[in-house]
This record gives C-alpha cells, sequence and structure tokens, in this order.
C-alpha cells in the first residue's frame, strides 16, 4: 500500500512547483500507471516517492512507515523498490551479485539463502542461465528483467517503475509488460509504472493517473 | 675499506651517529669507528669506486682518513653525501666530521669547525689544445664560457675575472668533456681534480700558472671542540711521520704550496705516483664492450642489486603512503564538510605546486630547525609519498567523477547505507579508471626515487653516476641502469595490467 497525500515539491532555486498537491492511494496489491510528458514531474514525483529526495509539504505513507514533508525521507529507503529509467545495474557486478548485494550487506540475509532466492527470482523472470553473466551481455529486455528481479530482492511493500520500457523495441516491451504482470500475480506488489506510453498504461492497469504541469488526476477512459 | 654504502644505512641505522650537541669525540671513541662524510660522485682523486674494482671505494682522502682513524685509534667508515650538502648533513649529525676536498674558507667557521688545513691545491686553468683563441689570463676571461665545480673557490675566481661561468653537479668528468666539446672555452678547477681529468687529457692543455690556491680542511660540528683538537693532533703527527707526504706523493699531488704547509722543505716528490698511474692506466683504455659486458657489468651486479633494492623499497613505501593519504585527500573533497574539502584542495595545490627536489630537502634539512630530525629513508619515503599523495588524490577523484550519481542512488534505494553504496558500488568502479594512471605514477615514482640521493641515500641512479664517474663508461653503465630500471618497474606494471583485466571484467570500453 502506498498513499502520497498532498505532496508539494519544489525544486531549489526553481519559481514554481514540479509538484502541487499531488495526491494519490494504491492499495496493497494494486498496479497503477500514471501517465506523463518528459518534464511533467514523474520522475520528481518517483524520487521523493522512494526517499531520495525531500519534499516540501504533505505525506507519503507505506505500510506503516509515514514521511511528512520538509522532514527526512530516507526511513522509505530500502522499503519502496524503484527500477530506474537507467536501470543502474551495478556494471562491475555478476547478475548474481547484483542481486544479493542488498540483501547481504544491507538486510544482513545469510549469502547462501539470499543467493537461492535470487535464482529463484531469475528463473521467474526467464533468465535462469545469466546468474553469471555481467549486465554489459544480455539484452536490454533482459537488462530491465535483471533490474526488477534485483529490486524484489529485498522484498519492497512498493515498487516503482521509471519509464520501464522507454528504450525498447516492440516486442522487449511485450517481456517488460509480462514480467511486471507476473510481480503483481505471485509477489503481491503494489507497483506504480510511470510512462509516457499510453498502449503499456493501458494494457497494464485500469487505474490510470494522469500527471500534468505539476498536478495528478484521474484519467479519462483511454 | 668502505664499500658503497649498504642498505643497512639506509634503514636509518646510521642515525646511530651521535648529533649535534653530544660530545662526538667520545662517541668516536665508544663506536670504535669513525665516519666521516665525503661524496664519492665528485671521484678521482678525492674518493672513488676504483676504476678496474668499481665496488672498492679509493683516493688520497680514504687513505687519509684511515691515517686519521688509526691515529685516533679507531676503524674508519665513509658515508655518502651529496657534496653541496655535506656541511649540512655534518649539522644533522649524519657523520662525525666531513672530509670531501673541502675549502678553508672564513664563510664556513660560522656554521662548523675545521680543522688544520692538510693540502693546498693551487687553481690550475685548463683549454683545448691548439685553440688559439683560448683565454690564458683572468683578464682574457671576462665574457668567456667557463666551466667548473659549484660552491667551489674556482667558481667565485671565475665569477670576479667577469666569466659566463658553468657549473656541473654531475662530477669533473662533464666538466673537462664540455671542454673538449667546445661547449666552454677554458676549466678553472684546483690542481687535484685538473690532475685526473684535465692533464690526463691529449686533447686539452693545463697551464702552468696558479690562478688562487685553496686549502682543504676538515669540518666537524661546532661545539666538537674535543674532536677538532684531537683530529689537529693526529693531522700534525701524520704531517710529522711523513705519512700525508706518502699518501699525496702516492696520489701524484704532491706540490709546493702542500710541502709549504706541512714545514716540509722537500717540494720535489721521491716516489712514483702509482695511485695515479693506476688511475691514468685504467680510464685511458676502456675494456672492449663485450669484456665489459661478461666481465665488469656482472661484477657491478651486487652494488647495482643494493641500489635497486632502496629504490625499490624506497618506492613501495612511498607508493603505500602516496595511495593511503591520496584516498583520504579524494574522499574529502568530494564528501567531506566545505572547510576540509577546502584544506584538501590547498594540500595538493601546495605538493603538486612546488618542485619535490624542494620538498624533500625543506623535510630533511628544514625540519631539524623545528626540532625534527628525520633519518634520510624517513625523509626520502616521506617527502616522495606526500608529493605523489597530491597526484593519487586526483586520480581517484577523476575515479570517483566517473561513476555515476544515479549508481550510488540506486544503491540507496535497495536500502544500501551511504557508506555501503560508496564502499561495494562505487569505490570499485572508480579504482578500475584510476588503476592506469596509478601504474603510470608508480613508475614515475620509481624513478623519482632517485632524489634521495641528495639526503645521502646510494639508489640505483646515484649508483650509476658513480661508477660512471669512475669508469668512464657512461653508455655501457646507462644501458645497465636501465635495464635495472626496468626490472624494477616492469613486474608491478604486469600485476596492474592483470588486476585492471579482472577490475574490468564485463565491462566495455573502447581500449582494454
Amino acid at each position: 500500500m502506498m498513499r502520497v497525500e498532498a505532496l508539494t515539491k519544489t525544486h531549489p532555486g526553481a519559481a514554481a512547483p514540479t509538484l502541487r498537491e499531488v495526491s494519490l492511494h494504491a492499495p496493497p496489491g494494486a498496479l497503477v500507471a500514471i501517465l506523463g510528458k518528459s518534464g511533467a514531474g514523474k520522475s520528481t514525483l518517483l524520487r521523493c516517492a522512494c526517499g531520495l529526495d525531500a519534499f516540501d509539504s504533505g505525506a507519503i505513507e507505506v505500510e506503516g512507515t509515514r514521511v511528512v514533508g520538509g522532514g527526512d525521507p530516507a526511513p522509505l529507503l530500502g522499503k519502496v523498490g524503484m527500477v530506474f529509467q537507467s536501470l543502474e545495474l551495478f556494471p562491475h557486478l555478476r547478475v548474481i551479485d547484483n542481486l544479493v548485494l542488498a540483501p547481504v550487506r544491507a538486510r544482513g540475509d545469510d549469502a547462501a539463502t539470499a543467493r537461492a532466492r535470487a535464482s529463484e527470482l531469475l528463473r521467474d523472470l526467464d533468465l535462469p542461465d545469466k546468474e553469471r553473466a555481467f549486465p554489459s551481455a544480455l539484452s536490454g529486455g533482459q537488462r530491465q528483467r535483471v533490474a526488477i528481479a534485483r529490486a524484489l530482492m529485498v522484498e519492497p511493500r512498493v515498487l516503482l517503475y521509471d519509464e520501464p520500457t522507454s528504450a525498447l523495441d516492440p516486442a522487449l516491451k511485450t517481456e517488460v509488460r509480462r514480467a511486471i504482470e507476473r510481480v503483481a500475480e505471485r509477489n503481491g506488489t503494489t507497483q506504480l509504472v510511470v510512462t509516457h506510453d499510453e498502449t503499456l498504461a493501458a494494457a497494464l492497469t485500469q487505474t490510470v493517473f494522469v500527471l500534468e504541469g505539476g498536478e495528478l488526476h484521474r484519467a479519462q477512459r483511454l | 675499506m668502505a664499500r658503497i654504502e649498504l642498505l643497512a644505512a639506509a634503514i636509518g641505522v646510521l642515525a646511530a651517529t651521535a648529533g649535534a650537541g653530544a660530545d662526538t669525540l667520545e662517541a668516536v671513541q665508544a663506536r670504535k669507528v669513525l665516519v666521516w662524510g665525503a661524496d664519492a660522485q665528485g671521484g678521482a682523486p678525492f674518493e672513488f669506486p676504483d676504476p678496474s674494482d668499481p665496488a672498492q671505494l679509493i683516493g688520497f682522502e680514504v687513505d687519509l682518513a684511515e691515517a686519521l682513524a688509526a691515529q685516533l685509534g679507531v676503524g674508519a667508515r665513509m658515508q655518502q653525501g651529496a657534496w653541496d650538502k655535506l656541511l649540512e648533513l655534518l649539522a644533522r649529525g649524519d657523520f662525525d666530521l666531513a672530509l670531501s676536498g673541502i675549502e678553508a674558507t672564513p664563510d664556513k667557521q660560522s656554521v662548523c669547525l675545521l680543522s688544520h688545513p692538510y693540502y693546498v691545491s693551487p687553481e690550475r686553468l685548463t683549454v683545448r689544445r691548439g685553440d688559439a683563441s683560448a683565454p690564458r689570463t683572468l683578464a682574457a676571461l671576462r665574457g668567456r664560457r667557463a666551466g667548473t665545480l659549484p660552491g667551489s673557490a674556482a667558481e667565485r675566481i671565475l665569477r670576479a675575472a667577469g666569466a659566463e661561468v658553468a657549473t656541473y653537479d654531475g662530477g669533473q668528468d662533464d666538466v673537462y668533456r664540455d671542454l673538449r666539446l667546445g661547449r666552454t672555452d677554458a676549466v678553472l678547477l684546483d690542481e687535484t681534480v685538473t690532475a685526473y681529468f684535465g692533464a690526463v687529457d691529449p686533447a686539452l692543455e693545463v697551464l702552468p700558472d696558479s690562478f688562487g690556491e685553496v686549502r682543504y680542511a676538515i669540518a666537524m660540528r661546532s661545539g666538537d671542540a674535543a674532536l677538532q683538537r684531537a683530529v689537529d693532533g693526529a693531522l700534525a703527527a701524520l704531517a710529522r711521520d711523513g705519512q700525508l707526504r706518502a699518501i699525496y706523493e702516492r696520489w701524484g699531488i704532491w706540490n709546493a704550496e702542500t710541502a709549504a704547509l706541512l714545514g716540509d722543505a722537500d717540494a720535489t716528490p721521491r716516489g712514483p705516483a702509482l695511485a695515479w698511474e693506476a688511475w691514468r692506466a685504467s680510464t685511458g683504455f676502456q675494456p672492449p664492450f663485450w669484456v665489459r659486458l661478461f666481465s665488469r657489468y656482472p661484477a657491478l651486479s651486487g652494488a647495482f642489486a643494493r641500489g635497486a633494492v632502496l629504490t625499490l623499497v624506497v618506492s613501495a613505501l612511498a607508493m603505500a603512503l602516496a595511495i593511503a593519504l591520496g584516498a583520504l585527500l579524494a574522499s574529502a573533497r568530494a564528501f567531506a564538510p566545505k572547510p576540509l574539502a577546502a584544506l584538501a584542495v590547498f594540500y595538493v595545490e601546495v605538493f603538486r605546486g612546488t618542485p619535490l627536489l624542494v620538498q624533500l630537502v625543506v623535510l630533511y634539512f628544514g625540519l631539524p630547525e623545528l626540532g625534527v630530525t628525520l633519518s634520510p629513508f624517513i625523509a626520502g619515503v616521506v617527502a616522495l609519498g606526500l608529493n605523489y599523495a597530491a597526484t593519487e588524490s586526483e586520480n581517484y577523484r577523476a575515479g570517483l567523477a566517473s561513476v555515476p550519481a544515479s549508481q550510488l542512488d540506486a544503491a540507496r534505494v535497495l536500502g544500501l547505507a551511504r557508506a555501503q553504496a560508496l564502499r561495494f558500488v562505487v569505490f570499485p568502479q572508480a579504482v578500475r579508471i584510476s588503476l592506469p594512471p596509478m601504474t603510470n605514477d608508480f613508475i614515475a615514482l620509481l624513478k623519482d626515487s632517485s632524489l634521495i640521493s641528495v639526503v645521502t641515500l646510494t639508489e640505483l641512479t646515484k649508483t650509476y653516476s658513480m661508477l660512471a664517474n669512475a669508469t668512464h663508461d657512461h653508455l655501457g653503465l646507462g644501458a645497465v641502469v636501465c635495464a635495472w630500471y626496468l626490472a624494477v618497474g616492469l613486474p608491478f606494471v604486469f600485476l596492474a595490467r592483470r588486476l585492471e583485466r579482472r577490475l574490468g571484467e564485463g565491462q566495455l570500453g573502447v581500449a582494454r
């Protein structure tokens, strides 16, 4: 579950706020899409929602953790997962090590257990034979799925996607869409997908919002 | 005696010599060894590697030091030091006294005690044989290019005469070579030097006139009056029983001025100048290259190996210091609060913006003024380390800058603490970028370590200069010393390349 209440965010030095009183409720297990053109404030919303950026006012609540505007959003780090637009796989680590780094180092999980879980996740996402590969050796769609698997390893209650298909050709887009759907089915994770791709949004969910000029509103029927 | 200085000396054992203030004479007697400072690179006839057995140090001052020590009832050990730094090294306590053709001038008496002179050397002018326009008088030297050794009486005479003076740090050989090559028109130097470098060369002509004279004396620390009395007593005894005269005759430098100094009525040498003949014979005839390759160079392996070990140990320790401090500086610049970051910038600019040589000299000769006396070894390692830390920190900063900030974000969102994110995600990627320039720097440091010869350490380059000056074999020994440098440096290059490959696994780049 994620609740965003009247979130307003102004970038330092900017004249006008990037986000104006944005409110949003995503119930547990929900799949929500947010449509918006570039510059609409999509990435800013996600950075606030995952705990990277502070905001002026409003609040974000994730499964019992509540952060209010002006405070330190860091408590959200590790609770809200994010698949970055640029993925940000760690290029110096093999796929399996990309996956187990955070569980082992940040949560203190046993390495063997973490590896077993990582293997399982990779199998689920159709990447069974890529454990020992480096990210540079993977295709775009495979990288996207590794990024999803890595985010899922720390078992976030909410998973955010920033333009998950922006750089992919149509076949790979389908691959990624299926992966998102599978996460919804198997893990019951609440997922928020930010995209400018209306087709993807429509294919994923009925719950579609539009972010425009820093304001969020429910989409009309697509 | 005096084998070319051992590594043990380098490791700082020589700091055992008493520092200023203690009674040096008592220390010498307790130690049973007189440690005398001299520069073996100065060459013949003072103290220099024997051309026919370069591992052996010989010279009239070697003989003199041994005779002197014997008078005092102790042994003698030479300590290498750069000639123009001998008095500073003496003041630091690096040896008991300095005996290396030091001119007895009044200005020295304010910084040290001088013994009675033990030798008088006229200044002789050497010109190219058959050079019609050669300057043959002081007046003729005005505006002409004349070579000599830096800081010598000859230099002062030349400057007073209005000559355009060229001085050489490399040794006497260079002074006369430039005269032969026409880069200078005359050389003015002590008769001692002239006899061994000018007079032996058929292409050169030594004028018989005296252009002034210098007296050599032994320098001791101010306050060592007891040692001074003992040394003067010993010199007088050596003059009385003819030992001094015998030494000077053997080396072919007995002259009327010295005879007068020692109260000897007979200025004509009685015996043959055996040592001078031997020197002339060994330098006048260079063995063919293959003979040097198979007999002389292998025989010098020991001397070069000692130099190489010192070069390597100093460089490796300095690099370790540079890496640790460099990482700290780069981290301060990237992550510390502003005042600390500014301090790091200040450090980097100061240490990379000023010459390493200046830093080393300040550290070694300057710090004792503040009561901090570092051993030569420590001073060398610290100076190189502090200097290269500045370069290293810039390498690491470049490495850090090459990792996108979004990598740190991604790690943070996964729940890694900032320190963990830096350690596991950012640093490993940054190191990969920094490694090739680091390898570069280590090789540069290896070569820059030759500067530590300024603080009495005989590393590879110093070993080379001493041997090359003694044997006149600059080309062949040059190849040998280059081979040694490569032998020391290349293994690290290969290691670094392997590490690079391992760190670079999975990462694509234009060049691998």
